[in-house]
C-alpha cells in the first residue's frame, strides 16, 4: 500500500486529472496479467502456483455487469516416498461479473464456468539412479474437469490506464463424478484502456 | 466428418464431465526390486538345512510363545573393531590368553569380521510356509555405500527376527555408551534396550568367517580395492553386476595364516563365491534357540564408534567390580605404532550379560579420552596419593 500510495502521490497533475476523470466510469475493457495461487485441482495437498490472464468487457453503459474470459497455468509438485508428482493445471473460464464502482476502482463478484485441464506427470523416486527408463521411470497423462469459480475481485486504477487487481474465492471441480472443493487467488496488473 | 464427430463426442463429453481421476499421490507403490526369501529350520547336529517352517507361528522349545517373524533388509556399515578386541582375538588364535582377559574378550568383543548393521530397510512378514518377499521401494542412501559417485557399493543382510514389540521394524540396540567420565547413570550396566527387544533367529550374512548370501547394490564400476566386506583377495571373485544382485561367499576360516594375510592387507582366499540375479531366492536357516548365540543377537546391534577408536575414561572415585567381568591389560601396540604407548595397564570392563550388545569400557590412570599417552593429560591419578583405592591394575612406571 505504501508503494501504491507513493505511485499515486508522485503522479503528475495531468496524470492525476486523467485518473480522477476515470473514477466515475467503469472501463470498457480490462486486460489483466496475474500471479495465481490455488489449491491443486487433483492433488490432495500442496500449492499450485503460476500465471494467468483475463479479459473483461463491460456490459451496457452502467458498468454494473461485465463478461469475459480467464485462463491460467499453474503447477504443483509434491513428493511421496516413491514418486514425484507434478500437476500442471490450465484453468479456462468464461466469466460473468457483477461490480460496483468505488473511488478509483471497483469491486465485485466474478462467476467463472469452464474447465481445468490437468497434465499429471509422475516420476519414480530414485528411478534414474537405478537406471529405469520409459514408463518405469515416468508416466504422464491428461485430464479435463468441469470447474466453477466464485471470486471476490477488486480492481484499483493506479496510474493512467494501469492498475492492479486482487481476486480470490472458492473453486469447485467435478472429478470422477464427485465435487472437489478448492480455492484460488490471484494478484495482477491490469490495463483498463 | 460427421461420423468422426459422433464417435468423438461421447469421449469428449465423458472427459469433460470428469470421468477419470488423476492418480496423484495415491499411486500404488511399485517396488524397485523384490527379494525372495525362504526360511528353513536349522537342524541341530546336521550340516544341512531342515524343513521349511511348519505353521510358522510356534517355535518349539523356545519358551517364548507365539512368534511374529519378519525378515528385514539390513544394510551394513563400514566398521573397524577396536584395537583391544582385534589384537587379543588374534593372540587367542596362537596362544592362550589369561583367563580374565579371555573372559573380557569373549563377553565384551564382537566378531571382528562380523556383519555390522547400519540401518534396516524394507521389511516383510514371514508367511506360514516360511517364505517372504521383500519389496524394496527405495535405494540405499549414499552413507550406506562405500566409494565415490562413479564406484560405490552397499551390502545388506536379510535378517529374520521376532518382532517382540510389534512395531513392524527391526529395532537396533547399541553397546554401552563410552562417552562420559564415569560408569554411572544409564551406563551403569543395565540393559540399554528397555521393553522387549527383537530377537534375531537367522540371517543370510552373519560374518565373513561364515558362508553368506548378501544383497549387493552397486553404482558404477566395481572397485576391487575397496575392503568393504570383501569376498576374498582382489580379483578372486567376479565383480558384482550393476545395481541389485545377490552375492555369495563361502567365508574364510580364522587361522593364524589368514590373520597374517589380513594384517598384510590381503584377504584370504575363499573356497567359492558366486553371483546371482536379485530375483533368486535366498534361503536362510533359522535357529531354534538363538538366545545363546551372540552372533545372532549382535545382528541387532549397531556401534557407538565405527572408526575403531578406543575411548578412555577417567577412573571414578568408586567402582564396584564385584559382578563385572574385567581384566587389566596393557595398552595396545598397533602396527607402525612405535611411540606413544604408555606403560602401566588399563582396566577393561566387558558388557554385562543383561546388556543387549557387547562392548567394552576402558579406564586409564592417566591420559586423555582419545589417547592414554597424550602429553598434556586431562587427568593423572598415577601418584599413589591420588590413585583410587579400588584400582586393581599396575600403575605406569
Amino acid at each position: 500500500m505504501v508503494v501504491l500510495a507513493s505511485a499515486v502521490g508522485f503522479a503528475s497533475p495531468a496524470t492525476a486529472q486523467v485518473a480522477t476523470s476515470a473514477e466515475y466510469s467503469a472501463p470498457t475493457h480490462v486486460i489483466d496479467g496475474e500471479l495465481v495461487l490455488a489449491r491443486p485441482a487433483a492433488l490432495t495437498t500442496g500449492l499450485s502456483s503460476g500465471v494467468g490472464s483475463s479479459y473483461l468487457r463491460r456490459l451496457g453503459s452502467s458498468g454494473t455487469f461485465a463478461w469475459g474470459a480467464r485462463a491460467s497455468w499453474s503447477r504443483a509438485t509434491e513428493y511421496s516416498l516413491t514418486e514425484t508428482v507434478r500437476d500442471d493445471e490450465i484453468r479456462m473460464r468464461l466469466c460473468a461479473v457483477a461490480q460496483h464502482l468505488a473511488g478509483r476502482g471497483w469491486f465485485g463478484l466474478r462467476l467463472g464456468l469452464g474447465a481445468t485441464a490437468v497434465h499429471e506427470s509422475r516420476t519414480r523416486a530414485q528411478g534414474t539412479r537405478l537406471g529405469l527408463t520409459g514408463s518405469d521411470l515416468e508416466q504422464a497423462s491428461w485430464y479435463l474437469f468441469p470447474a466453477a469459480d466464485l471470486d471476490g475481485i477488486v480492481f484499483l486504477r493506479v496510474w493512467n490506464a494501469w492498475g492492479m487487481s486482487l481476486a480470490g474465492g472458492p473453486t469447485v471441480h467435478l472429478i470422477d463424478g464427485a465435487a472437489s472443493a478448492g480455492w484460488s487467488t490471484s494478484l495482477g496488473v491490469s490495463w483498463q484502456p | 466428418m460427421a461420423t468422426l464427430m459422433q464417435s468423438l463426442l461421447p469421449l469428449v463429453l465423458a472427459t469433460w464431465l470428469g470421468c477419470g481421476k488423476p492418480v496423484g499421490l495415491d499411486a500404488p507403490v511399485t517396488p524397485l526390486v523384490q527379494i525372495h526369501v525362504q526360511t528353513t529350520w536349522h537342524v541341530s547336529g546336521s550340516d544341512g538345512e531342515g524343513d521349511p517352517l511348519d505353521g510358522g507361528a510356534q517355535m518349539p522349545d523356545s519358551g517364548i510363545g507365539d512368534l511374529h517373524l519378519h525378515v528385514a533388509l539390513v544394510w551394513g556399515q563400514q566398521w573397524l573393531p577396536e584395537p583391544f578386541c582385534v589384537l587379543n582375538q588374534s593372540v587367542e588364535l596362537v596362544s592362550a590368553l589369561p583367563a580374565d582377559l579371555k573372559n573380557v574378550v569373549d563377553s565384551g568383543c564382537r566378531d571382528s569380521f562380523g556383519f555390522i548393521p547400519d540401518s534396516a530397510g524394507a521389511d516383510a512378514i514371514l508367511a506360514p510356509d516360511g517364505s517372504a518377499t521383500i519389496s524394496v521401494i527405495s535405494l540405499p542412501h549414499a552413507d550406506l555405500m562405500v566409494g565415490d559417485l562413479t564406484s560405490r557399493i552397499g551390502y545388506a543382510s536379510l535378517v529374520v527376527y521376532d518382532d517382540r514389540n510389534l512395531d513392524g521394524l527391526l529395532n537396533f540396540r547399541h553397546p554401552e555408551r563410552q562417552r562420559g567420565d564415569s560408569n554411572t547413570g544409564n551406563d551403569a550396566g543395565v540393559s540399554d534396550s528397555p521393553g522387549f527387544p527383537d530377537v534375531v533367529y537367522g540371517a543370510s550374512f552373519i560374518s565373513m568367517t561364515q558362508p553368506d548370501r548378501r544383497v549387493a547394490y552397486l553404482e558404477g564400476a566395481f572397485n576391487p580395492d575397496v575392503a568393504f566386506y570383501p569376498r576374498g583377495p582382489r580379483g578372486a571373485c567376479p565383480a558384482p553386476p550393476d545395481k541389485f544382485s545377490i552375492l555369495s561367499a563361502s567365508g574364510f576360516s580364522l587361522t593364524p595364516e589368514t590373520l597374517a594375510s589380513i594384517a598384510s592387507g590381503e584377504f584370504p582366499l575363499e573356497q567359492s563365491c558366486d553371483t546371482a540375479p536379485i530375483d533368486d531366492t535366498i534361503v536362510i536357516a533359522l535357529n531354534e534357540n538363538p538366545a545363546g548365540l551372540p552372533a545372532f543377537s549382535e545382528l541387532a546391534c549397531t556401534t557407538n564408534d565405527n572408526g575403531g577408536t578406543t575411548f578412555y575414561r577417567r577412573p571414578p572415585t568408586t567402582l564396584d567390580l564385584t559382578d563385572r567381568t574385567w581384566a587389566c591389560a596393557s595398552f595396545p601396540r598397533l602396527l607402525g605404532d612405535d611411540a606413544g604407548v604408555p606403560s602401566g595397564e588399563q582396566l577393561v570392563l566387558a558388557s554385562t550379560p543383561n546388556q543387549a550388545c557387547r562392548g567394552t569400557v576402558h579406564y586409564s590412570l592417566r591420559g586423555c579420552n582419545n589417547d592414554p599417552a597424550c602429553t598434556t593429560p586431562s587427568w593423572d591419578y598415577t601418584a599413589p596419593t591420588r590413585r583410587p583405592s579400588w584400582w586393581p591394575c599396575a600403575p605406569p612406571q
